[in-house]
């Protein structure tokens, strides 16, 4: 195509005139939205803020950071959390990854499959939490009744507190492995056969491919996943409230407290229902440390792992 | 040139797109006389309140307009949104004293003859501000038929000694009578409001006249009174002993109302307020409710009645008048007892009301209102700390309940949860 020569006029001012036009709305709305609450939030954190029901503000720096970081009760709350993060992103990964490589195989009725996995996420959390509930208080139990086994007879899932971690890993598994497959799903699609074929030739078998081709070229789409569970996990509360209610209680460095309790209800509970907003904003400002934090490192690992083709 | 007006044209159509997505707001105080917004924050009355409130508004042309939070939705936490963004309700409901400091600032005095004929309007430095919604109550709920074909007469029931022994008596009788366990009750998270509420204001009210708050300032105070925590922790143990262990730990108030109901339980750690559910379950045997004793020392020998939540106005409204007489028809007018007392099942808080609830727990409240049985106070928990009783208390009763702790280790726990209560309130 011949080049024609640059037109006289300054197109490089219309352009990005254009370009403020076009991205103001959204800008305007993400600053009012996001940006400023989250600016106040942080300002709040240092006081000791009542929202509407209290007329004054003191400011008072670091103190709900201290009492945060030195109540059992949130102790409690972010080592839980973690431990909560490490076993759910480990499961729904190995799960979904499995799932979608079921998927994108040549099994019989893997359309149908891929829509039936999916379908789980669709269930709002709350509803979720609630018939897991009676599936894990009823359900369970009468199965071990059917089948003759002692240990499902009598060990209720959420009256214990590490059997109710697992329920919680359970049922959120069961609502996010099928949308995490999606993500998988769409990375295996777009890794090239050529790759397979070359390596069928050269005699590897089907765990070397697994290993050698399938898994460096999906790293994209494991980079994404891993961010997106890490995140669900971390600020999980629909599945929380309704499963278990923060419990059962557990007994913690003589207090008893709530055995679930995630980070995510510890700080409704103490900015909504024990209304101490400004410690609660402060709480959520620590979470929110915590997230960038990992997913930053995350991001960056993973990052230098993808392969480009 | 025509480029340039189109691209702002878009930008200005998807701008102005996204404002009216936005621009839903909520109804605010309003500034007319003649309308008003009511907030409840009871879902089983909804119904018989919207149909009343427009049937009223309609007689004396004032549009009410009545909204509902409840079950997942708080209505505290609602308001405290409502009202950041400027928009609070003409009237609102608030429960207890605690619910009075926190909205102390956004509200007015309300006035009316009906202020007289009740015990149980909120009261705040000599001023009304609250119009009691209803009264509710509890003891321990039994299910008269299942005594009486074990042999014991629930009115006997005066002492723990006596109580602990029928206990005794009818676990005894389990299979004869088709028990599956003596009481219902639960102690599981997101449950723990039935022993950290209710079952605490025991500790802070029986055997103490309606009112008196010796107990609940000593708490407040952060002091336990040892031989007082005693008495309770032996009645906790008495009623956990004779609760089925599953429906203990990890059973929710429907299983509770479902057990008492079909006739598996004997008796309900519930107050009246479960009459609609019980009536859904259909469950028709005559009921009541026996007195807790929390002590040897002492016979428990009242229930705990009072008006769990008061309707509150704010002080920005316009419709002040129609709000008063809206609250003076309710009491005076046939219309308004029969919405109360008959259409909303509640019991009604004015000694005018000619009418009696029908439904069981509910009467025999009433009755014993009307007989001036013994009543201890109903609203002390609302002097403990926000959250303290489901969230600090709620679950030592559940590690008791699951056996991890014993009974001086629940003493011992009680004990130093209490002592955090000035600190708790302080902040």
């Amino acid at each position: 195509m011949a080049t024609k020569a640059p037109k006289k006029f300054n197109r490089t001012s219309r352009d990005t005139r254009n370009f403020f036009l076009l991205v103001a709305p959204a800008v305007f709305i993400f600053l009012l939205v996001i940006a400023i609450p989250f600016g106040l939030g942080v300002y709040y954190s240092f006081t000791d803020w009542g929202g509407v029901t209290q007329s004054e503000t003191n400011f008072i720096v670091f103190h709900n950071y201290i009492q945060s970081f030195t109540d059992t009760r949130f102790q409690y709350s972010l080592m839980i959390t973690f431990l909560f993060a490490i076993i759910n992103v480990i499961v729904i990964n190995i799960v979904s990854f499995s799932l979608a490589l079921l998927v994108s195989s040549s099994i019989k009725g893997r359309n149908l499959y891929r829509a039936g996995f999916f379908l789980p996420n669709l269930i709002g959390g709350l509803v979720l939490g609630y018939i897991w509930q009676f599936i894990y208080n009823q359900v369970f139990p009468s199965l071990g009744d059917a089948i003759g086994s002692e240990w499902l007879m009598t060990n209720l899932f959420l009256g214990k507190p590490n059997l109710a971690m697992s329920a919680l890993v359970m049922t959120n598994t069961w609502q996010y492995a099928g949308y995490i497959m999606m993500i998988y799903f769409a990375g295996l699609q777009s890794v090239p056969e050529s790759l397979y074929e070359s390596a069928s030739l050269d005699g590897a078998n089907w765990w070397y491919k697994l290993r050698h081709i399938t898994i460096p070229m999906v790293m994209s789409s494991f980079t994404v996943s891993l961010f997106l569970t890490i995140n669900n996990s971390f600020k999980i509360y629909d599945v929380n409230v309704s499963l278990t209610g923060g419990g059962p209680s557990i007994m913690w460095q003589g207090q008893a407290i709530k055995g679930t309790e995630f980070i995510t209800m510890n700080i409704y509970n103490t900015a909504s229902v024990e209304n101490q907003l400004a410690r609660g904003q402060a709480r959520a400002v620590i979470l929110f440390v915590i997230l960038v934090i990992i997913s930053l490192t995350q991001t960056t690992l993973t990052k230098r792992k993808e392969v480009e083709m | 040139m025509s480029n340039w007006l189109n691209k702002l044209t878009k930008v200005a159509l998807s701008a102005g797109l996204l404002a009216t997505i936005g621009g839903t707001t909520a109804q605010a105080a309003s500034d007319d006389p003649n309308s008003f917004t009511l907030y409840s924050n009871k879902s089983e009355t909804q119904e018989a309140l919207t149909s009343y409130a427009a049937a009223w508004g309609e007689a004396n042309g004032v549009n009410v307009n009545v909204k509902v939070c409840s079950g997942s939705c708080s209505l505290g936490d609602q308001l405290k949104a409502d009202f950041t963004a400027g928009e609070g309700p003409d009237v609102f409901v608030i429960e207890g004293q605690s619910g009075y400091d926190l909205w102390a600032d956004m509200l007015q005095p309300i006035s009316g003859d009906w202020v007289d004929q009740t015990e149980f309007e909120f009261i705040q430095n000599d001023e009304v501000f609250g119009f009691p919604v209803s009264v509710e109550g509890y003891g321990l709920a039994y299910n008269a038929d299942l005594l009486a074909e074990a042999g014991i007469d629930p009115e006997s029931l005066t002492s723990f000694e006596l109580l602990a022994a029928a206990f005794a008596d009818l676990d005894a009788k389990k299979e004869e009578l088709g028990l599956v366990s003596v009481v219902a009750n639960a102690t599981m998270e997101g449950e723990t409001w039935i022993m950290g509420n209710h079952d605490f204001n025991a500790y802070l009210g029986s055997g103490l006249a309606n009112g008196d708050r010796t107990v609940t300032e000593q708490v407040v105070a952060g002091e336990t009174d040892a031989d007082r925590m005693a008495g309770y922790a032996d009645w906790v143990e008495l009623l956990f002993n004779y609760t089925d262990p599953q429906m203990l730990t990890v059973g929710t108030q429907d299983d509770m109302d479902i057990a008492f109901a079909t006739g598996q339980t004997a008796f309900l750690h519930q107050g009246n307020w479960k009459d609609p559910n019980l009536a859904e379950l259909e469950a028709d045997f005559t009921m009541g409710f026996i007195p807790y004793q929390i002590s040897s020392e002492f016979d428990g020998e009242g229930l705990f009645i009072g008006a769990p939540s008061y309707y509150v106005v704010n002080k920005d409204t316009g419709a002040l008048d129609s709000i008063n007489k809206f609250f003076e028809d309710m009491v005076a007018t046939a219309e308004g007892q029969d919405y109360m007392v008959n259409q909303a099942n509640m019991i009604s808080p004015f000694s005018t009301t000619e009418e009696t609830p029908t439904a069981p727990l509910s009467a025999f409240l009433a009755e014993w209102i009307t007989a001036e049985k013994t009543i201890y106070s109903f609203d002390n928990t609302y002097f403990m700390p926000d959250g303290f009783g489901m969230n600090n208390l709620g679950p030592i009763y559940g590690q008791f309940a699951q056996g991890n702790i014993d009974k001086a280790q629940f003493i011992e726990l009680m004990t130093t949860e209490i002592a955090k209560v000035p600190e708790l309130l302080g902040n």
